[in-house]
């Protein structure tokens, strides 16, 4: 048994989109970054044309940047982790996720991710601190025995814990028992939660995250002309005093996976900024007249944005209308498989035992930052109090403040790690060498 | 008795009592001399090179180092008697890892037998001493900068370089200003200790440009406008107006001269839709403000916390211990 009080356990959400990191027992995470990270083929740095402004010209000299040496397959990379080294273009570097289909498929940058978190954001040395890690409500058998010997064996954690996402928001609004509704990055999770445990069976997923609403407004602007330059394409220059023209800058030799993940970034702000969700399901006719908003993009150039405000949202809640926005063949495929937000709720609900569904029905939590869109509460509680069955009292419940909900996981993770019950249920280092990583089941059910 | 604020940086210890409107009485170099343990000095030549940095990138790694440090702060240079000591109020470089202030707590109570403690970060004391409550902080202190040499026979130490870098180094009124510096600029003679003279040239520029081009020192990031802009976009867009038009520049190496100019001009030329805005300092406060307004802060802080109450006092951490520091600080 590990006796953790003395020291501040670290907590750990790595998310689809974005990680958090921080202290336990604070009310936010001191460390928030991509959970993507840049990578260049050893190979594509030595053929690199170094003379060039903005290329790698000194790569051994770099902050945030780490030798993973993986399978041969891969070669020799180097990663850069963090916005700040990801936002600095460089030549071949390619933008990767160490997630496929919401699964670690790449733990070499998911320890890049948890080193540059430790060491570069927190300044912690790893072996003082326990480690509370939020996990994917469906995360597999493996995938956590291997992030226990990854903790253990890598990083010498004096104990660590493995709790699922779901129980994590559910802790944070002080509820044993809730439905959650995680909209994240990569996607939506349904998950009820009953008595601290997640029921798997009922546990629903959709593709249609945040990155793709993104992803779909990106198109919608371009069907209209309006191109997205990202920032290292441009520069301000004055002209005459007082008077500033934008330049635009060659880089051939930038990625296109880098070129998206700039323009993400932007048009990430943007869907931030002025999407809202409609009070009633999207009609092209009723939208087409409604007042236009600006947006000014970073090279100057203002942006008019109209039903898109209100299409773009409520595409969670009708995934059918992706098929009206230009360049988005490639979703159909898929499209007829995926449901909309208050169907995913009722279903999930439906699965579960007849005796706790009301309860469910009374507690859905909202969480993560897709779900922090303005009127995605009032717009799902209107449609789940028409579809659902009489007898349900519907509530939705969602922390008024953007920040409490967007960090919700992380801040459950807070307040469960520095719970004073909580500290004999550390799984330590000790019992790690004693039972193996197999032994992560029983104490982190 | 008023309390004391020290403000230890990576090259600088700034310490007074708790007197916004003045300078700082105490500046000196944190840097140490190592001495023998029987005290004596041995020859200026291999003293020299027995330093100690107690303070690295802005945070404490030499615990013995640091308290001896503050031992001379503290009784000899402020007065302090042993069984009188006071209330104390020290700035935290952001991201200061928790150990590091239970440490700092641990050390401050216990061997130094303080009344009160109180800690807050240095970003926002710097905005304290220029009157805001919300902006941004542009801290730019001591680093390790190299100069080119144009004379590869020089032999020059650091210390020399360091007070050549303050001497002469300035910003170029804009990029394209600098590059024609590689063609000609005005040229300063300095006399080096041993009576050799050097020549300065275009080096004076490259200190201040790459603040602005790091690329010129073969460093994989961007200028610290751009920096800037990109940090503050990463915040909730209702707050990027209040805090970049509330933006603060302070550390000794913003003193440079024309660094400001530059600065402005490369913040016009910034791809933001709000421009980062300097914020002037009060009339009332003391010249050269940018040198230590952290410490100024610290001072105007110092005027509430202790008065009030809101400090760790003497009975809270007999009591809990230094864990208190993350409950009464922040």
């Amino acid at each position: 048994m590990y006796g953790g009080d003395e020291v501040s356990a670290i907590v750990v959400d790595l998310g689809s989109h974005t990680c958090k990191a921080g202290y336990a027992g604070e009310d936010a995470p001191k460390a928030v970054f991509p959970s993507v990270v840049g990578a260049i083929d050893q190979m594509d740095v030595d053929e690199a044309d170094n003379g060039e402004n903005n290329s790698a010209s000194a790569p051994e000299s770099n902050n945030n940047v780490r030798n993973a040496d993986s399978d041969k397959t891969k070669g020799k990379r180097k990663l850069y982790v963090g916005s700040q080294s990801l936002g600095y273009r460089r030549d071949h570097m390619e933008v990767l996720s160490p997630f496929k289909d919401g699964i670690v498929a790449d733990w070499d940058i998911v320890d890049s991710i948890w080193d540059h978190a430790f060491r570069e954001c927190l300044l912690i040395d790893p072996k003082e601190h326990p480690m509370l890690l939020a996990e994917p409500s469906s995360n597999s058998q493996q995938q956590r025995e291997r992030t226990a010997e990854l903790m253990f064996e890598k990083y010498k954690a004096p104990a660590l814990f493995l709790a699922k996402n779901a129980v994590l928001t559910s802790f944070a609004s002080g509820r044993a028992t809730s439905l959650v509704v995680d909209g994240g990055g990569g996607s939506i999770t349904v998950a009820p939660v009953h008595d601290g445990y997640v029921l798997q069976k009922a546990v629903a997923t959709s593709p249609i995250g945040g990155e793709f609403l993104t992803d779909c407004l990106m198109k919608s602007l371009e069907s209209k002309g309006i191109t997205i330059k990202p920032r290292y394409s441009f520069r301000r220059k004055e002209i005459r005093p007082g008077e500033f023209q934008t330049v635009d800058l060659e880089f051939p030799n930038t990625t296109e996976s880098y070129k998206l993940y700039c323009q993400r970034v932007i048009a990430s702000d943007i869907k931030e900024c002025v999407c809202r969700a409609p009070d009633t399901p999207y009609d092209e006719s009723a939208y087409s007249n409604i007042p236009m908003t600006s947006y000014e993009l970073p090279d100057g150039q203002t942006i008019e944005i109209g039903a898109d405000r209100f299409k773009i949202p409520d595409v969670l809640f009708n995934p059918s209308l992706v098929q009206s926005i230009p360049g988005t063949e490639s979703f159909a495929e898929i499209a007829p498989s995926v449901r909309g937000l208050p169907q995913m709720v009722i279903e999930s609900i439906n699965k579960c035992d007849v005796d706790i569904r009301r309860e469910l029905f009374s507690s859905i939590l909202l969480a993560g930052g897709t779900a922090s869109m303005q009127q995605l509460k009032e717009r799902l509680e209107k449609d789940l109090l028409e579809e659902s069955p009489q007898a349900a009292r519907v509530k939705v419940l969602a922390s008024g403040n953007a920040t409490e909900r967007r960090f919700s996981v992380w801040i459950g993770g807070s307040i469960l790690a520095s719970l004073g019950s909580f500290q004999q249920m550390w799984f330590s280092k000790s019992e790690y060498e004693e039972h193996g990583a197999s032994y992560i089941q029983r104490k982190c059910p | 008795m008023e309390a004391a604020v020290v403000d230890v940086g990576s090259k600088l210890l700034k310490a007074d009592f708790a007197i916004p409107d003045q300078t700082p009485a105490m500046i000196i170099p944190t840097q140490m001399k190592q001495l023998l343990d029987d005290g004596s000095v041995t020859d200026s030549s291999l003293a020299d090179n027995v330093t100690v940095d107690p303070v690295v990138r802005g945070f404490i790694r030499d615990w013995d180092a640091i308290e001896d440090l503050l031992h001379h702060v503290l009784y000899t240079g402020l007065g302090w008697e042993i069984g009188n000591e006071g209330q104390i109020l020290f700035t935290d470089p952001l991201c200061t890892p928790k150990a590091n202030k239970e440490q700092l707590v641990q050390l401050m109570f216990e061997t130094f037998n303080i009344s009160g403690f109180y800690a807050s970060e240095q970003a926002v004391l710097s905005l304290y001493a220029v009157g805001r409550i919300s902006g941004c902080t542009v801290d730019i202190g001591h680093g390790k900068i190299e100069l080119g040499k144009s004379n590869p026979q020089v032999n020059i130490s650091m210390s020399d370089v360091e007070k050549i870098k303050e001497l002469y180094s300035c910003c170029a009124e804009d990029e394209l200003a600098y590059q024609k510096t590689g063609y000609s600029c005005p040229v300063e003679k300095h006399t080096l200790p041993d009576g050799q003279v050097i020549t300065i040239g275009r080096e004076r520029y490259t200190v201040g440009e790459a603040l602005f081009q790091p690329c010129l020192l073969g460093l994989e990031a961007h200028g610290i406008v751009d920096q800037l802009v990109r940090a503050i976009s990463t915040v909730s867009s209702d707050n990027q107006r209040q805090l970049l038009e509330n933006t603060v520049v302070c550390g000794g190496t913003s003193s440079m001269a024309g660094f400001e100019e530059r600065f402005q001009k490369e913040s016009s030329l910034s791809s933001s839709a709000v421009q980062p805005t300097l914020v002037k300092p009060p009339e009332y406060m003391p010249e050269n403000l940018t040198m230590y307004s952290a410490w100024v802060g610290g001072a105007i802080l110092a005027k509430v916390v202790f008065p009030q109450n809101q400090h760790i006092t003497k009975a809270d951490y007999d009591e809990t211990g230094p864990s208190i520091v993350h409950r009464k600080c922040f």
